[in-house]
């Protein structure tokens, strides 16, 4: 009987202990906005940095409601318009550019000066600051802007930041040197790596300055507070130089890791923009409402195959490339997704239209299997099996794959790993028995100098052109800081012509010579076919009637601003 | 030695027993026969699929339920999926045979010697056991797919290896309560050695438990697959597995029901039957003419 | 007993060096790097820029030994101060964990209580109402439930309570409110599992000629059965439902994602995909940490439920008589 009741007694101070731990360790974080007017629930990629100079998705967020930069996308996204900068002229030679930058505060009330934007360029080209990805993404856009000094800034073969063309001549005024004219770069200001960062507080809290109540900001919106993995909510930064123009009074952020339920969160109305996954769009096209509601923007990604380093040199062979290139039947390929087209073409024709003229290809099986027997693999015998290497299961690659045995009589297969094996694998060298691509995505560009001179850019030829047998002499200068100029040396013949032809364009100042130039160089690229296009994603997202402002754009992983948004959300 | 003869006997009418009290059990002995049915249906997979499991057709992608003589549709590539439900009924019955067999001996291996002679042996070897409880699985399985692959038998091998210590520390716990019976003290009495006892006394008491864990392992097992598939680690396609197909059916479960709910009842009769099974087990393997 | 549990301990503690050192091995062995992981992922450049290399590794730690790097992280886990994670630079790791592990337990806890409600009346009554109806139809119904994934489970309660009937948020940690689904996947499948050991337990039990020998008395057979039954069925309960409660508070990642719960488990599988060393580490010990102490919790409740345990050879209590023998 005592032992019963004691333990009894023993288990119903341990249930209400329990329950008391449980609900007070609970952490809720309750400020949403709910729906009052003039609010906007959005699902946003769950973030884990707002600095604008870590490439993340958090740099997105950055340049889209928290920071403002020099210059602003302008609606249409292929142009400017004045941000922090509320002038600025080049130099005659197109090499300089001097920005006025108009009177504005940071959220603390401390004035926006020329010396932040310095300051800020230069924490992004120190090369002892380089976080993951800030030198290898956010950085790397810095090479394609072209400023004087930046790429040996970068690499630790210039220390004088006195010799880098960024100059703040005084409190409002910044100067830019450019080493070349490049027609691009005020578009190019617009990147996340490019915006301005609060000098005085980061030197301050160095590591905790992205906490909310550490939070300064010169942007639109300020984090008023953020649940790290959950949610994150914004509220109009009362310093804004434009804050008339602020239309919102919140806005909240669900932060997901499983994008794939944003329909079923838009449907029971927990978030009123999501970005659509693919399953669902055929089923919100079909329904009346919803389809109204369903925004698209065109070839937001291009899907494409990367050519792997092998000891067996079956894929050194242009004629096998191009083979495989041709034969891969994108018709029927795009029935395994209902938001995917063809892609012919590295530079996509929807955006810019004559691309696949210029610098595509046009399949065509005969010569497919013609170009095998040349090759010597007359019907695929002799050829190893051709793999792609992916780090989750696709459709369309086992449609690719599918494609290839049928159509040359080959056999292909999907590898599919997991995403650190997948990353270590594609710059090894492979086995004698394993041949084949890693398939890739990547984010839309606004223009030809764009897609050529940053996407798929010489320096990145050059590697992928580097053969089998050079390989490991690649990883080994690599390992020691000179992988870039050892690619250079070992480059292939048509990879060198083309790096010189993007140098020729990018040196030309005539935008619309320049734009011819680069579509050589594009069209000489496709031809080694060491890059392959497979398909566009046309992205879908879904805004709920009653918001307004939402200018989709071509070109960013989140293409719109929070700045022009209203919403009459909340007042029935 | 008349012991020896009489303990034979014993142990052979304590299976007739129980096999005769899992008779009566209806609702066992209708999962048996089901489990059995779906065996001889994983083995028939070849016969019994009306497609190959990898035959893609793009020009019926997605096709619902009875349409293009399709009885439950096709997937994203047009495959059929009746055929692959059948195909991945012999993937998962390999990963959950693998893995309770590769669990069980090491369990057995660890847990007997731990349980039935504790001191120092045991503390030793539940330490071993404890970390093999706190290990990241995670990471585990991503080594142990790295080198021996995403094969059925792999995946099967790495869940035994990572989740027999749950079965260990039962078997240990079970060596541990039944070493303090009567018959154990008995059977010392009588002169039998540690292994006799341990193995022909106090085993085929503990074998009640260890029989339902392992008819719960087999779930178990298939559903942890599909928690690895989740993650991008279950086994590799194009081979059809119904953590695969889960996971991809329940991103189009509004859209195209049809990839999702066969496939889940299938999955949950499995899950079921197996259980009831190791119920009826369990109920038959208690009452021992004592 | 404070012998037994302070060489539990000991064991405790030389057992999570060992998970240390392991995880720390598997974690180099395990292909792929942080730095180059999340340039990948997030769609960075295709090639790095070699310049940057040496500055990177110095970063992550890569240029010193790996013993040294060990060593530096082991002391941090001392001093209580493990640094940032990689991949949330402005978060330290036991900052993460301290503000992220109260709700992933919180959740388990209830979940389990949820379990515990539910299974034990039912599985007692089947148990005692043997292949009955009163047998066979909850435990169908409660078997049901196990046939589901958790995910799964919970995908289908968003779809019924949260779409279909709008009663509840499908996401978001804003609330109490927030915590009802959650709970419910974990605690309904945990329930199952739980129903079949109570019932399977308490069956054991019932047939125990000690019960039959107070039947024999002449006791009243619910005071029988509350007071001997119930009682040393719990002890296979227990076994059970500790290492369930650990597993549940370490293992639930998918109900985190699917609901967008801030918890701990999301942070462990996201430092195990993209190798970020000092939040795997932490989270790893921690989670090792929790699993060692429920053990040892539960070994502590075995001897107070059965005297044969405490007593017996190589029970706690015996320690003392053991050392009490010349």
């Amino acid at each position: 009987m005592t032992l019963r009741s004691t333990a009894r007694r023993r288990a119903a101070i341990a249930t209400g202990l329990s329950l008391v731990v449980a609900l007070s360790g609970c952490g809720f974080s309750d400020d949403s906005g709910g729906g009052k007017p003039g609010t906007v629930t959005m699902e946003y990629t769950n973030v884990s940095s707002l600095d604008p100079q870590r490439v993340s998705w958090g740099m997105w967020l950055d340049a889209s409601a928290l920071f403002e930069g020099l210059v602003v996308p302008n609606k249409k996204g292929d142009g400017v318009e004045p941000g922090v900068a509320q002038k600025w002229e080049p130099s005659a030679d197109k090499r300089t550019y001097t920005f006025h930058l108009r009177d504005s505060k940071w959220s603390d009330g401390k004035p926006v000066t020329a010396q932040d934007f310095a300051w800020s360029y230069q924490r992004l080209l120190t090369p002892s600051n380089s976080q993951a990805g800030t030198t290898q993404g956010a950085a790397s856009y810095l090479p394609g802007l072209g400023l004087k000094g930046a790429t040996e800034f970068l690499a630790g073969t210039l220390t004088d930041w006195s010799q880098v063309g960024v100059k703040a001549k005084d409190d409002r005024t910044l100067v830019l040197t450019l080493a070349t004219p490049n027609s691009d770069f005020l578009l190019g200001l617009t990147h996340p790596s490019m915006l301005p960062l609060p000098k005085h507080l980061l030197e301050a809290e160095p590591q905790e300055w992205q906490k909310a109540e550490n939070w300064v900001g010169n942007g639109p919106f300020t984090l008023k507070s953020w649940t790290v993995n959950s949610s994150m909510t914004l509220v109009p930064n009362k310093q804004y130089w434009d804050k008339g123009n602020v239309k919102l009074s919140q806005v909240d952020l669900n932060l997901t890791e499983d994008p794939k339920q944003a329909g079923v969160h838009f449907t029971s109305k927990d978030a009123d923009i999501v970005t659509l996954p693919q399953p669902d769009v055929r089923r919100f096209q079909q329904d009346d409402t919803l389809a109204k509601q369903l925004v698209s923007v065109p070839d937001s990604y291009s899907n494409y195959l990367a050519v792997l380093h092998s000891q067996n040199p079956a894929l050194e062979d242009v004629r096998v490339r191009e083979a495989l290139a041709l034969a891969m039947d994108r018709e029927k390929v795009v029935k395994t997704c209902v938001d995917c087209r063809p892609s012919y073409s590295l530079v996509p024709e929807k955006s810019l239209p004559g691309a696949r003229k210029a610098a595509g290809l046009e399949e065509d099986v005969k010569r497919a299997k013609q170009l095998l027997a040349d090759a010597g693999f007359p019907g695929g015998a002799g050829l190893p099996q051709v793999r792609i290497l992916a780090s989750q299961p696709n459709a369309a690659l086992e449609a690719i794959v599918d494609n290839w045995q049928r159509n040359l009589g080959i056999s292909a297969a999907v590898d599919v790993v997991e995403t650190g094996v997948y990353v270590e694998r594609r710059e090894q060298l492979q086995a004698p028995d394993y041949i084949g691509f890693y398939a890739g995505a990547f984010a839309a560009q606004p223009t030809w100098r764009a897609w050529t001179a940053t996407q798929w850019d010489p320096t990145a030829m050059q590697v992928f052109s580097v053969s089998g047998a050079d390989w490991p002499g690649y990883l080994a200068a690599k390992g020691g800081g000179t992988g870039l100029a050892y690619a250079k040396q070992h480059a292939s013949p048509e990879i060198t012509q083309f790096t010189e032809q993007v140098t020729e364009a990018g040196g030309e100042p005539d935008s619309a010579a320049a734009e011819k130039l680069f579509q050589q160089a594009a069209r000489t690229r496709q031809d080694t076919y060491l890059v392959i296009p497979t398909t566009y994603v046309d992205q879908y997202y879904v805004v709920r009637s009653g918001i307004g402002g939402v200018d989709m754009r071509l070109g960013y992983l989140l293409p719109f601003t929070f700045k022009g948004v209203t919403s009459e959300l909340g007042t029935n | 030695m008349a012991e020896a003869a009489v303990e034979a006997v014993r142990a052979e009418s304590q299976w007739r027993l129980a096999w005769r009290r899992f008779r009566t059990h209806q609702l066992a002995l209708a999962s048996l026969v089901l489990c059995v049915i779906l065996v001889l249906v994983a083995i028939l997979a070849p016969v019994l699929a009306p497609y190959h499991y990898a035959a893609t057709d793009y020009e019926h992608v997605l096709a619902g339920y009875g349409e293009s003589g399709h009885l439950f549709g096709t997937d994203q590539l047009g495959r059929d999926v009746l055929s692959r439900m059948i195909y991945s009924l012999r993937t998962a019955f390999l990963v959950a045979f693998t893995s309770q067999v590769a669990g069980l001996v090491l369990a057995l291996a660890i847990g007997v010697p731990a349980g039935y002679l504790g001191g120092r042996f045991d503390q030793i070897l539940m330490a071993g056991t404890d970390v093999m409880f706190a290990f990241p699985a995670y990471l585990f399985t991503i080594i142990l797919v790295t080198v021996v692959g995403s094969s059925s038998w792999a995946v099967g091998l790495a869940i035994g290896v990572a989740t027999f210590a749950v079965l260990t520390r039962l078997i240990r716990g079970q060596l541990i309560a039944l070493k303090v019976r009567d018959f154990v003290e008995a059977g010392r009495a009588m002169g039998a050695g540690g292994v006799t006892i341990a193995c022909r006394y106090i085993l085929p008491n503990a074998l009640g438990p260890i029989l339902v864990t392992l008819a719960f392992g087999v779930p178990a097992a298939i559903i942890t697959e599909s928690g690895l598939a989740l993650l991008g680690l279950g086994v590799a396609p194009p081979t059809p597995s119904w953590g695969g197909m889960i996971s991809e059916g329940k991103d189009l479960m509004l859209a195209s029901p049809h990839l999702l709910v066969p496939t889940t009842v299938l999955f949950g009769l499995t899950v079921l039957a197996f259980s009831w099974v190791g119920d009826g087990l369990r109920d038959a393997f208690d009452v021992s003419a004592r | 007993m404070l012998l037994f549990v302070g060489k539990r301990l000991l064991r405790i503690v030389l057992s999570l060096i060992a998970v240390s050192i392991i995880t720390f091995l598997l974690l180099q062995a395990a292909p792929g790097n942080f730095a180059d992981i999340s340039r990948i992922i997030s769609g960075g450049a295709v090639t790095s820029d070699s310049g940057a290399t040496a500055a990177l590794q110095s970063r992550y730690g890569a240029d010193v030994p790996l013993v040294q790097q060990y060593l530096k992280f082991m002391w941090g886990v001392l001093t209580l101060d493990m640094g940032p994670s990689y991949k949330y630079p402005s978060l330290d790791v036991e900052e993460i964990i301290a503000g992220a592990f109260p709700i992933s337990a919180g959740l388990a806890i209830l979940g389990t209580l949820l379990a515990l409600v539910l299974a034990i009346p039912l599985g007692a009554l089947a148990a005692l109402r043997r292949n009955t109806a009163l047998d066979h139809a909850p435990m169908f119904l409660i078997t049901v439930l196990h046939a589901l994934p958790s995910y799964l489970f919970g995908v289908m309660l968003v779809l019924i309570f949260a779409v279909g009937l709008g009663w509840l948020p499908t996401s978001g940690w804003d609330g109490p409110q927030n915590a009802i689904l959650p709970v419910m996947a974990l605690g309904l499948t945990a329930a199952s599992v739980l129903a079949r050991y109570v019932r399977s337990s308490m069956l054991e039990v019932l047939n125990e000629e000690y019960i039959t020998a107070a039947h024999a008395k002449g006791g009243r057979p619910s005071t029988v059965v509350m007071r001997h039954a119930l009682r040393n069925s719990l002890i296979p309960l227990v076994t059970f439902t500790g290492p369930m409660l650990a597993t549940l508070m370490t293992g639930t990642v998918f109900i985190e994602w699917l609901f967008q719960v801030p918890g701990l488990g999301t942070y462990f599988a996201d430092a195990a995909r993209t190798r970020d060393m000092p939040l795997l580490m932490g989270t790893t010990l921690f989670f090792a940490l929790i699993i060692m102490l429920t053990n040892l919790i539960v070994d502590l409740l075995y001897g107070f439920l059965d005297p044969r345990i405490r007593f017996g050879e190589g029970g706690w209590a015996s320690w003392r008589r053991q050392r009490s023998k010349p």
